[in-house]
Order: structure tokens, then C-alpha cells, then sequence
């Protein structure tokens, strides 16, 4: 016994006074029943590589790839407004042109005023109905009227789609190539005229069909 | 193998013939020799006897399912001395988890509280049953790490060699640690030497 052991030697003797705890007398028996129940314990990939686990696990992560898939194509991208051309304005069906006025117009401020206050009513021009070939004709893909009256020239930019131009009539074309059919939109208006314009057809062919029954 | 009747070989010829044989009977006295000092060991460092016989009968059955995994080199009893060891700390760190339970829901601090052990009353403590138990108590208070070498050394009274090689650590460190053990029993058993 060291010196140590000499210190300690109350406590060392108590320990080893303590009574010793046995096994249970059917140890052995439990034992080999443990041993022979017991299956041999799997291994680490048998456990982690079984099919039971695999399986919901694949299809944990096909359904993830799925909604992955699918998301993705949804998303839509933040617009930028730098690098998308501005919403064509529906309400505005001459997008992209100028209208300008002969000088007798511009000369009478009420006319004038009436332009300016009524914006929309200007786009008629454009329209099938308004555009008759008695006021205008085509030259070079450009309209322009007979009379050296109204004139349309497409717009530079959009901010100069209702300004009024003081040239003269002569110097005002109207570019086909540039005009954006798909924005026209009859009005009311319009389309009264085209109904009248109808009804007028129809009576001309009534009178024409009797005037041959007639002759007949 | 030589001719010696099993019951007369040593520890670690019995475990080679079970490896190299699988002969049962001498695992069988293999079990028989180290059933008793386990539980003895197991039972001083849990203070559970339930629980204590369990890790007694899981420590069999990894010496059965994992022999192969026994060196020559190393003797069978710090073998299985080890493995009894790593499945006793195991189950009592398992039953400290479930008797110590948190009530830091009712705290301010999120403290945790150890519920009161009422069992030891000093005016009680007069028979030797009672004084055994009274040093088990005391044996579960100090720190798991030092119970461990204590109850090797002055309990099962392995040298100090046999429990540097259970423990994987140098002697110095197993002669401190059973100091230190020793120490914190003294403390704690003082009113038992006082008398």
C-alpha cells in the first residue's frame, strides 16, 4: 500500500467491505435465449441502404424535383422597367403616330381646343370608316389628304402621339409600315358609320335587284 | 489446442478456441467466470441492479457476436472489462437523462434543477445495510469518471496497469483520477468516519 492508499485507507477498506453484488442464478440461461432470439445486428449500409428506407426516401426526393421542375417553369422573372419596352395603351388606338393639322386648323383656336380636349375622337382618322378614299390617297405607303388638309405622319416617340404639327400638308406623309393595326379599336361612332354605310349597301343592291326585276 | 480440460485454461485461450472452434462451452465458462465480477463492477458504478444486469447480459452478447474482433495481445479481461464499461457510462447517462428533467419552463433563467435525493437521512443511518448504501450513494455522487477507476482499483481491485489499458490512459492519469475520487468519497463519507 502506497502512500496514497495510506491516506485513503478508511475509504479503501469501506469499498472493499462493500458486499459483492452476484448475477442472477438464471444468467446464463437468459443469455443463450438472448443469443439465439436475436438476430445478428445489421450493419451500418444494411440499415441505411434498406429498401424501407430507400423507397421514401426516392420519392421524397423525386416529388421535391418535381416541384422543383415545375416551379421553375412557373416563376416569372421580376420585370425590370429599364429593359422592357413601355404597355401599349388599349385606349390609345393610334399608337405611334402624329396627327397634324393644316394651318387653317391650327389658325382656329377652337378646333384646336376641341383636339386637345378630345384626344380619342382624332384617332378616327385611322379607323376603316373614317378613312374614306374620297379624302385621302396612298402614295409611297404614306396617306395623305386630297385636299392638302389632314395629315398623319407616324410619331417619333410616344410622347408626341396627340401633338399638332403647323406643316403644311404638302410636307406631312403617314407611313404605313409604321402603323400598329392590332391597337385599332371601332368606337361607337365608327361603328354607327359602319352600320349606316351597311344599310346604304344594302338598299343600293335592293334598288339594283328591283331595277332588273323591273327590266326583266 | 493442447489437452487441458476448458475449465482449466486461461481466460484467453478459452476465447481463441471459441474463435477459432465457435465452441460454446467455453464461452460458457468464459461467462461463468466474469458474469459475477461485471455485475459487481456494473452494479457499484449504476446503483441500478435492473438495469445493472442488462448491461451485464449486452456485454455477453458483444463478447459472442464480435470475438473475432479480440486481439491476442491484449488480455480477455480488459477486453471485457472495456466493453462492460463503454454499455455501463452508455445506460447511465441514459438513466440521468431521464431522472433529471428540465424545468427551466417555470424558471427565469432557463435554469435546470436535480431533483431532490431525500433518501439518505443521517438519522436513519445506523446499521451497516445502511452505511453500504450510504457509500453506494455517495459512490453515484462523485464524478462518472472517477467512480469508474475507483470501483476498478479498490472494489474490483484490478492494478493500476490492467485499469490504465481498460481506460485507454496513461497510469499517472488513473493514479490521479482514483485521488481524486478517493478525495470526493472522504468528503462525502465524513460523517460516517466521524463516528
Amino acid at each position: 500500500m502506497n502512500d496514497d492508499e495510506l491516506k485513503y485507507k478508511d475509504i479503501i477498506d469501506s469499498l472493499r467491505q462493500l458486499k459483492k453484488i452476484n448475477a442472477l442464478t438464471n444468467f446464463e440461461s437468459n443469455l443463450m435465449r438472448k443469443i439465439n432470439t436475436t438476430q445478428k445486428q445489421k450493419s451500418l449500409w444494411e440499415i441505411i441502404f434498406s429498401p424501407v428506407r430507400l423507397i421514401p426516401s426516392a420519392a421524397l426526393v423525386a416529388t421535391a424535383m418535381i416541384l422543383i421542375f415545375v416551379m421553375k417553369n412557373n416563376s416569372t422573372k421580376p420585370e425590370d422597367p429599364f429593359s422592357t419596352e413601355p404597355r401599349m395603351r388599349e385606349d390609345l388606338p393610334v399608337n405611334g403616330l402624329r396627327i397634324t393639322f393644316p394651318e387653317e386648323l391650327v389658325d382656329m383656336p377652337d378646333k384646336k381646343e376641341e383636339v386637345d380636349k378630345k384626344p380619342l375622337t382624332e384617332t378616327k382618322p385611322l379607323q376603316e370608316s373614317d378613312v374614306s378614299l374620297n379624302e385621302f390617297e396612298m402614295v409611297d405607303s404614306q396617306f395623305s389628304s386630297k385636299e392638302g388638309g389632314l395629315t398623319i405622319t407616324p410619331a417619333v416617340d410616344e410622347t408626341d402621339v396627340f401633338s399638332v404639327s403647323t406643316e403644311k400638308a404638302e410636307s406631312s406623309i403617314i407611313s404605313k409600315s409604321n402603323l400598329n393595326f392590332r391597337q385599332i379599336e371601332s368606337t361607337d361612332s365608327s361603328r354607327e358609320e359602319v352600320m349606316k354605310l351597311k344599310e346604304n349597301v344594302n338598299k343600293i343592291l335592293k334598288t339594283g335587284k328591283k331595277a332588273i326585276r323591273k327590266s326583266d | 489446442m493442447n489437452d487441458k480440460p476448458l475449465n482449466d485454461k486461461t481466460d484467453e485461450e478459452l476465447i481463441q478456441e471459441f474463435q477459432s472452434d465457435n465452441n460454446i462451452k467455453a464461452f460458457e465458462i468464459l461467462v461463468a467466470r466474469y458474469k459475477n465480477p461485471l455485475t459487481n463492477y456494473v452494479f457499484r458504478f449504476l446503483g441500478n441492479y435492473e438495469a445493472c444486469a442488462d448491461v451485464v447480459q449486452e456485454t455477453m452478447i458483444k463478447v459472442y457476436r464480435y470475438k473475432d474482433s479480440y486481439s491476442a495481445i491484449a488480455k480477455f479481461s480488459t477486453w471485457v472489462y472495456t466493453i462492460a464499461g463503454n454499455l455501463a457510462r452508455t445506460e447511465y447517462q441514459r438513466i440521468r437523462r431521464r431522472n433529471i428533467f428540465s424545468i427551466s419552463d417555470y424558471g427565469e433563467e432557463h435554469e435546470n434543477f436535480d431533483i431532490p435525493d431525500n433518501r439518505y437521512r443521517p438519522d436513519v443511518a445506523t446499521d451497516s445495510g445502511i452505511k453500504e448504501k450510504i457509500i453506494q450513494d455517495a459512490l453515484l455522487k462523485i464524478s462518472a469518471a472517477y467512480r469508474e477507476v475507483v470501483i476498478l482499483r479498490d472494489i474490483q481491485e484490478l492494478s493500476y496497469e490492467e485499469i490504465a489499458e481498460i481506460k485507454k490512459i496513461s497510469i499517472g492519469t488513473v493514479k490521479s483520477r482514483i485521488n481524486r475520487g478517493r478525495l470526493q468519497l472522504q468528503k462525502l463519507l465524513k460523517d460516517i468516519y466521524k463516528e
